[in-house]
């Protein structure tokens, strides 16, 4: 499906939820799940886990649609509520512990996509798990292509710079894992 | 996104193992999510509501029609109107009680509508016995009373009504829309 025709599919379906349709949120659960489900399995360790946080993701989702007041903002509304389920799974003190081992500077990187093997799924699944939980978790929102960099920063609940900074680093960290597994192999 | 990004993260999303027997759990719970199972208090609280709805029905349903011939009409009407709505509410129990669920979305509105309904129409009621009031200051007071609660009423369902017309509105341009982009896609992809 095309961006935007999914954009207004995604609106329509939005619209058909407040009015009341159970099947449109059955569409739209169809629809996000297995993105969400891949988002939130990069950010918690066992896939029980991560189908119960999409489960809740849902049901918060579900209780909350009638106040979604633009119904063009849904991406970045559903990631945020599928990340808020999944840190207060995670715990603050767990969460805060990995934020405080942040590095980089907000105001000097750029984000290139050309620099990225995008050619290359399987690598690119295996080699995020084996980095920070704070640089996957923005490279999987950006390889996800669902948010702009400012969806991105409202979903992470940082400032734009620093959302351009983490994947400047997560990149570099990312193709570092990627270096060193070749190494390996030879 | 441009559609190789797209690709791109289609291939990633199917790179993920899942487990069948968790994703199934997930799917079935999914699919209950609109229904929530009766536990014992709740069974219970829906037995009462039934045998409490059947005693409305019998007690106001009797009243309606045993009444004296020259009884008023208003009052026949109200007591119809309350053995009409304790049937109602009994229908609805045994409903919930038969599945032995509760549909969040279709019961819930039901339940609101009626307790609506139910309540603009006493005080409505209220209203035409206060204006025959013998004594014009009880009357008065007693139509006091009663607007304010009417007016909340209007405006609760003015509002539920212009939002229901709104949504209606952007669904058909949505469909309209999502149509034309169809549209356009088939026609690329021809060219």
């Amino acid at each position: 499906m095309r961006a935007d025709k999914e954009a207004i599919y995604c609106e329509l379906l939005v619209v058909r939820c407040k009015r009341g349709h159970e099947q449109a949120f059955e569409e739209l659960v169809a629809h996000w799940e297995e993105r969400l489900f891949y988002y939130v399995r990069r950010l918690v360790k066992t896939e029980d886990d991560a189908w119960d946080i999409l489960q809740n993701t849902w049901m918060e989702a579900f209780k909350r649609i009638r106040s979604l007041k633009d119904p063009q903002s849904l991406p970045t509304w559903l990631y945020r509520i599928a990340r808020n389920t999944a840190y207060s799974h995670l715990r603050v003190t767990y969460r805060e512990q990995m934020y405080l081992n942040e590095s980089g500077n907000a105001s000097e990187v750029e984000p290139n996509d050309e620099a990225f093997p995008f050619e290359d799924a399987e690598s690119v699944h295996h080699g995020l798990d084996q980095i920070s939980l704070i640089h996957k978790e923005a490279l999987t929102l950006f390889l996800l292509a669902d948010l702009s960099m400012d969806q991105m920063a409202e979903v992470l609940g940082i400032p734009l710079g620093t959302v351009k900074s983490r994947l400047y680093h997560a990149k570099r960290a990312f193709r570092a894992v990627l270096q060193q597994e070749g190494r390996d192999h030879e | 996104m441009n559609s190789a990004r797209k690709e791109f993260r289609d291939r990633l999303v199917k790179m993920e193992q899942k487990t069948a027997g968790l994703q199934d759990k997930y799917q079935e719970e999914i699919k209950v999510m609109f229904e929530t199972q009766l536990t014992r208090r709740m069974k219970w609280e829906w037995i009462v509501t039934g045998i409490l709805s059947i005693g409305f029905v019998v007690l106001f349903g009797t009243a309606a029609i045993m009444a004296p011939s020259d009884f008023p009409v208003l009052g026949r009407l109200l007591f119809g109107s309350g053995a009409v709505f304790g049937l109602a509410w009994a229908v609805l129990a045994a409903v919930i009680l038969r599945r032995g669920s509760v549909n969040v979305t279709s019961h819930g509105k039901a339940a609101a509508g009626m307790a609506w309904c139910f309540a603009v129409l006493l005080m409505a009621a209220v209203l035409v016995l206060a204006s025959k009031h013998p004594d014009r200051i009880v009357g008065l007071h007693m139509i006091c009373g009663v607007v304010p609660f009417l007016i909340i009423g209007a405006v609760f369902l003015l509002q539920y009504r212009i939002q229901e017309a709104e949504l209606k509105t952007r669904e058909k341009l949505l469909e309209i829309e999502l149509r034309i982009a169809e549209l356009a896609e088939t026609l690329e992809a021809k060219e």
